[in-house]
């Protein structure tokens, strides 16, 4: 039996179990989700669908001056151990934010009964004077805007 | 501790920070002192202007240990002058590892991403887990 590479004991399958090979289902997190705090400053929604293997994330920055969408992004699904098949988070990487704006953005999230947590690191461009933010915000699945 | 299954690729190169670090610095242990068999234990430290971690994961009979890495440090919108957060990301080769952290209330939240380079039957996974000072 081939010896399976390993960085923590939790890399490891256990038994005979392994992921059916079809994909990870994707429910709990493709939608459209609306951050909590209407006053945020940050990512005030974030729609998620999917396509093939890939999750794809339309990220809209609340102002001021305005809202600012960013060019759709690519992320990774993520099941909650090695032997699942339920996406229970996603991690992305804007790199750059988009084709006018120099940002670096990490953006790692995570669903827990029925609420999105993301956390989101932001990089400015080396020699601006703006400090690197970290942020962590709640959403809600919307019911009425369109995926 | 070894690092015969887990050898990360050489440290990244992060920028100096203007950021207070002091409350990331010290040596931190899982909440679950490895029962999850993920993270056992992170230790942080300050060299130059730089954050550095070293993380050991849960091993049998050892602790994996994957070196020293530089760490990205971030602020809080809210406190902007002090650290609050860091992300590293450690290559496996078979594995790579997004490791996202924040410090609240004398406990450090981290996050891990972990994305598989190659089919081996395991899925991507996400984990959180939770750390506390190691006394003395």
């Amino acid at each position: 039996m081939k010896r399976l590479e390993v960085s923590r004991e939790r890399d490891r399958l256990e038994g005979d179990r392994s992921p059916s090979g079809l994909g990870m289902d994707t429910a709990l997190l493709v939608g459209t989700w609306v951050n909590f705090d209407p006053m945020t400053t940050g990512i005030a929604r974030v729609a998620i669908r999917r396509r093939g293997e890939t999750l794809l994330l339309r990220v809209v920055e609340a102002g001021p001056p305005a809202p600012r969408p960013w060019p759709e992004a690519a992320a990774r699904a993520l099941a909650a151990a090695v032997d699942g098949d339920q996406a229970v988070g996603f991690v992305a990487h804007c790199d750059p934010v988009g084709p006018s704006d120099s940002r670096r953005a990490a953006l790692y999230g995570y669903v827990n009964r029925g609420l999105l947590t993301i956390d989101s690191h932001v990089r400015f461009p080396p020699g601006s004077r703006e400090i690197d933010l970290m942020a962590r915000a709640h959403y809600y699945r919307s019911v009425s805007a369109p995926d | 501790m070894t690092t015969e299954e887990a050898s990360p690729s050489p440290a990244s190169s992060e920028a100096i920070t203007s950021l207070d670090i002091s409350d990331l610095i010290g040596s931190w242990l899982n909440t679950d002192r490895g029962s999850s068999g993920g993270i056992l234990k992170l230790v942080a430290g300050e060299e130059a202007g730089r954050l550095k971690v070293r993380v050991f994961g849960v091993g049998k009979p050892e602790a994996y240990d994957w070196g020293e890495q530089a760490a990205a440090v971030y602020a809080n919108p809210s406190v902007p002058g002090k650290a609050y957060g860091f992300e590293v990301t450690y290559h496996f080769g078979f594995l790579t590892t997004h490791l996202s952290a924040y410090h609240k209330q004398g406990i450090l939240v981290m996050t891990t991403s972990n994305l598989f380079t190659a089919p081996s039957g395991r899925a991507d996974y996400w984990t959180r887990e939770f750390f506390h000072r190691e006394e003395g």
